[in-house]
Parts: structure tokens; sequence; C-alpha cells
């Protein structure tokens, strides 16, 4: 069943002055349960295409629905909740606030809707022990390496059990082991909790373990391969 | 959790936090130090008002207050059954007063003459403390005895056994005169006060004066409780309809009017030096928002409402300032409260605080509650100083701030 569906969109920056024409027209459906890599040359729009499929940014044209309910005539009040209650964002740096350890990185959403304290705390062990940080739950993100923050992110994004995550070059900063480990989380995730994973990036290694790849070339899809 | 975040984020750049934290401290000590001066300054000044002259309450007849006129007397034994009967009363005194002049071989001088009870002026002010050489009309010589200030005796050319003739008119407005001879010689530290009165004992100078008997012009009284003052005061005009009675606050207006706008003044005084710091922790905000435009963009993109951003940077400017004015408060009540027992000695300016009736040695004070309305100004501050870094963290677009 699919959960996303982006209708004919396109993103012109600056349309006043020096139109940059970075999405040009892309209909794309993401069904419940998948792993996709949307993959390309640097600047074909990847990062615009996931922010508009996640409500950070708007399509100049067409229409983007989740769920069957359309998100770009959202008002920025009611997408910021969109976000919050349906998203999963896992960026490629500045993940984590750094005057907040791990385990309170990984329950700020929880907190912000509102989840009782046990509940939170189950939550984020039972999250920290599945991507292997139980025992860092109490460091600080600068006493974390890179693959260990990211593996934070990756638990804070999965925590509320959202509809889908989204992940802008999750493994960009990562060394090839990290870059496999971190892989090997998100599949796990995606098969014990059925979490939708979008994710962009230009690495060979992240796109073999993807079951879909999107490829895009000057904002528009060139490829669209299901194994 | 907002809250915590926002208290750990005070401590992230903590030499700039602690450069606003210190001028908050050293901005409120000085301020508040300011004040506790000036309220030691105005109590010592009231207390000595009434100690040394005007005492707690006064009773005239109405038409003595508008004309002086010798002749607008009361009745002292009628009024003596009153003061009697009430039970705030401590202690009352009558007195004759005269404006004459009183002269010497050398010199001559404007006076203001006050016959007193010294028996019981001296348990209505305290003169009779303030007499440094011979003494408060404890001289038993036939003489008329007559006690001025030293500055009175320097103005006459006089000494203790000098003689002064006291020139007046009396009840009848005949021109009278009499021989005194200064046996006590006081200070206070009101100079105008010193310069203007002597006393005569109360029987002579209504003698003088042609009065009849029992007939005195003033009368003067201290109160046990002075928080009662007013219901006492009103009592007695209440049940004395032909005499008025008047507190300290309406014989001395001026003092009442200053004592009661200090408070003002020092608020006025916190207010500004807090004004003057808003551009400080302003400042010190908008540098915090800056440069974690990329953790609040993440932060709006994961569905950080901006109502839970302003609480954050309200309560991180909030906790900011409250370290700052807790430090500020606590050094003040220790500076204010180790001043306020030891004194502070202001020999070098003695003689100009003197002649406005101010003593040299000042007590800083200050009202607990000062402090506390001091901590809700400081709020009120933090808050109308977060309204503009949180108008710049509302304007982050999230997808902007996280890509680099
Ligand atoms: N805010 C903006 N204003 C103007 N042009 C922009 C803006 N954001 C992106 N672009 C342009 O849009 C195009 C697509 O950018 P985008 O970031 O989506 O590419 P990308 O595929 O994510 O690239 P990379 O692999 O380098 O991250 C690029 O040409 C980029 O320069
Ligand atoms: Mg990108």
């Amino acid at each position: 069943m699919s959960i996303i569906h982006t209708h004919n969109i396109t993103k012109t920056y600056n349309p006043d002055t020096v139109p940059v024409h970075a999405i040009n027209g892309v209909t794309l459906s993401f069904n419940e349960g998948g792993f996709s890599a949307i993959i390309g040359p640097s600047g074909c729009g990847k990062t615009t295409l996931l922010n508009m499929i996640g409500g950070l940014e708007r399509p100049t044209t067409g229409t983007v629905e989740v769920n069957g309910e359309t998100i770009n005539t959202k008002s920025k009040r009611a997408l910021t909740e969109f976000r919050l209650k349906n998203i999963g964002f896992i960026f490629q740096a500045y993940n984590l606030i750094p005057v907040m350890s791990a385990f309170e990185n990984t329950a700020f959403i929880m907190e912000l809707l509102g989840w009782p304290r046990d509940k939170i705390k189950s939550r984020v062990m039972e999250l920290l022990e599945a991507m292997d940080i139980a025992d860092k739950a109490h460091q600080r993100p600068n006493q974390l390496s890179g693959g260990q923050q990211q593996r934070v992110a990756v638990a804070r994004a999965l925590s509320t059990r959202p509809k889908f995550i989204l992940a802008d070059e999750p493994t960009a900063n990562l060394d090839s082991h990290a870059t496999g480990n971190l892989l090997d989380m998100m599949l796990k995730m995606n098969e014990r909790e059925k979490t939708t994973f979008i994710f962009s990036t230009h690495d060979d290694r992240v796109m073999r373990r993807a079951r879909r790849l999107i490829k895009l070339d000057d904002g528009k899809v060139v490829d669209d391969a299901r194994s | 959790m907002i809250v915590a975040y926002a208290w750990r984020n005070v401590w992230r750049n903590s030499t700039r936090s602690l450069a606003v934290i210190l001028a908050l401290a050293t901005g409120l000590l000085g301020a508040l130090f300011i004040a506790a001066l000036a309220n030691g300054m105005m109590d010592k000044w009231v207390k000595t008002a009434i100690d040394n002259e005007i005492s707690d309450l006064q009773m005239h007849h109405p038409e003595y207050l508008i004309t002086q006129e010798l002749t607008s007397t009361m009745d002292q034994d009628r009024i003596a059954q009153y003061l009697k009967a009430d039970s705030n009363i401590a202690s009352y005194s009558f007195r004759v007063k005269v404006d004459g002049m009183a002269a010497t071989a050398n010199n001559s001088v404007q006076v203001t003459g006050l016959g007193v009870d010294p028996t019981t002026e001296s348990e209505v002010t305290n003169i009779h403390h303030l007499v440094e050489e011979g003494s408060y009309f404890e001289d038993q010589s036939n003489f008329k005895s007559m006690v001025i200030s030293r500055k009175m005796a320097d103005k006459l050319k006089a000494g203790l056994k000098s003689k002064i003739i006291l020139t007046l008119a009396d009840a009848q407005g005949e021109i009278a005169y009499e021989n005194f001879k200064v046996t006590g010689l006081f200070a206070t530290n009101n100079t105008m006060f010193d310069e203007s009165t002597i006393f005569v004992e109360k029987d002579q100078l209504a003698r003088i004066l042609k009065l009849e008997p029992g007939q005195v012009h003033e009368a003067a009284a201290r109160v046990v409780d002075p928080d009662l003052l007013e219901v006492t005061v009103a009592g007695l005009n209440s049940s004395l309809g032909d005499v008025e009675t008047e507190s300290w606050k309406e014989l001395n207006p001026t003092l009442k009017v200053t004592a009661s706008t200090m408070d003002l003044y020092n608020y006025i005084l916190v207010g500004v030096v807090l004004l003057a710091l808003i551009f400080g922790i302003v400042n010190t905000m908008l540098m915090a928002i800056l440069e974690r435009t990329k953790e609040i963009g993440m932060l709006t993109a994961l569905g950080l409402s901006r109502l839970k951003i302003a609480q954050m940077i309200i309560a991180e400017t909030v906790f900011l300032c409250l370290v700052g004015s807790t430090i500020g408060n606590l050094l003040s009540f220790l500076a204010i409260g180790y001043f306020g027992r030891r004194g502070i000695h202001f020999e070098e300016f003695a003689e100009g605080f003197e002649s406005f009736g101010l003593s040299a040695e000042v007590f800083p004070s200050i009202d607990t509650e000062m402090y506390f309305t001091i901590t809700i100004m400081v709020v009120i501050t933090a808050i109308f100083s977060s309204i503009f870094p949180i108008v710049r963290a509302f304007k982050l677009e999230p997808a902007e701030a996280i890509r680099d």
C-alpha cells in the first residue's frame, strides 16, 4: 500500500532572479515497509526531493500526499506538527543536541509528544540496545564516534514509530565500517518494526543494500529499479 | 525537558554567560547598596527629627498653628487627662513657645524660645542627652537657666555662665525681657535647629509671657507602638475636638514625602540599571541563537514548535538573569547586613550632611521585600530581552538551516 505519493512536483529556487530548476516534474509512490534509496550526482535534487516529501520545503507546482492527505497546502504550523507526529528524520550531520546525552537525545521527540516517563525510558533503552550503544546512553554526542552519533539519530527517528523515516545521506560522514554497521541497523529496524525508510546516498555500498533505487538526474527520475 | 535544555544552554558558552551574570550581579549590588544608603540616611533623618525636635505627635490650639498667636493656648491639665488615658501614649510634655531675641553684650540673634518642663521633656525628646557642657536644668541657683546649642553660643559669643537677655512680646503685646544664665550647651546634628532654638524652663517663660496658669502652646508625646501612631492621633482628634493633634508626618510633610518617595527613587534606580543591562542580555542571547542556527533548524525540522522554541529562549534568558540577580541579591544582602550593623562613617562630608539634619553615621538598610520585587523586575527584564532573539529564531527556515 502506498503511503507517500508525489504528483508531478517541481521546485524552482529564486524564480524571480536567477531561477534554479532543482526538481522538474517528479511523480513517485512509496509503499509501506520499503527501503528505498534516491541516488544521483551532486546537485541532481536529492535533498530537495526529500525535503518536499518531508514537508520541510513546498513544491513550486504539484502535490505531495502522505496517507492520502495533501501536505503541501498545510500552514507552517500544521506542517511542523505533521512532521513531529509522522516523520522520522536523520540528517547528514548536526543531528544531535550537544548538551544532551544519547539517552536524552533519543527521548527528545517522545518528550515533545508528552509520553509518560517510564514508557520513554523503556523505549529508549530498547532502541539503544538494538543500535548497540546502550552502554553509551549517558554520554554526550562529543564523547561518541560519528557512527555512534548517527545510530543515536536513527534511534531517535524510530522512537515514536513514525510512518516513515527520511535520511539525507546518513552515511556521508562515516567510514566504510561504520557505514556498513549503520546500514545493518537500519535494515534490521526496517524488518523488525516495519518502518519505511527513504534515504539518499552517493555511496555504492549503500545503494547495494537498498531494495529500490531511484536515480535522479537534473531534477528528473531517470531510473526506478526494484529488487 | 525544555527547561533542562535551556539551563544547560546557559553554560554552553560559560565565559559569555558569566560576563552577563557578573554585569547583572555588580549592577544590582551597586544599585541596592546605594538604595540602602539612601534608606539609612532617611531613617536616621526621620529618627533624629523625631527624637530631637518633633517627637511622635504634637497637639496645638488649631489657631496657634496658623497665627502662632501667644493667646491661642490649651489647658494642660485637661489634655493630660486624655493623654494619660491613652494606652499607646508612652510619655508627654507641655511647652510654652515664643519667638524673640537673645542678646549678649556682643551680639543678638533671633530665636525660638521653648519653655519646657525638664523632667517630662526628657521623656519626650533627647536633647538632655546631647548636652555636652553644663547640664540640662540641674543647676539649682537663683538664676534663671537657659540651655543653648554650641552653635548659638558661638553666634552670641557666649559660653557657660554667660548672661543672656531674652526680649519678647508678651501675651498682651507688651515688650518684655528677662535675664538668663547659660547653664548647658548642647549640639544636635541639625544646624538649622541648633542655630534657632533655645531652652528655658516652662513656668518661667509662661510668667514672662503673662499666660494664665496652666496654659501651654504645645503638647508633645511619644507613643508605645509607632505602627499605631495614626490610630492614636485619630483617637485624640475625635475625643479632643478643640485641639489639633498631628503626627510627625503631618508636622513635617517634607520628611514624610521624602521618606515615602525614597522607595520609588530606589526602584527607579534599579530600573535604570536593568534597562542599561538589557542591551548586554539581548546581545548575548542573539549570539547564542545565531551560534545554534543549525541546531534550532534541525529541531524545527524534527517538529519543535515555535511555542516551544520561544519557551526555550525565554527560559534560557530568565535562567541567565536569575543567576546574575541571585548573586547580586546575595552580595547586597551580605554587604548591607554587614554595614547595616557596623555603620558607615562619612567623616569627610559630615559638615555638609549635618546642615541638612542628617547624621554623619549611616546604617544602610533595605526592606527584604525589595529583593523579591527586584527578582520579579529581573524576570520581566529577561522576558522582555528574549523578544528580539525569539523573533530571530522564528526567521530560521529549517530547510536552509540544515543545508550546509
Ligand atoms: N536554497 C537554494 N537556493 C538556490 N538553489 C538551490 C537551493 N537549494 C538547492 N539549490 C540548487 O538546487 C539543486 C539541487 O540541490 P540539492 O541540494 O537538492 O542537490 P543534491 O542532489 O542533494 O546534491 P548533493 O548530492 O550535493 O547533496 C542544486 O543545483 C542546488 O544548487
Ligand atoms: Mg544533498
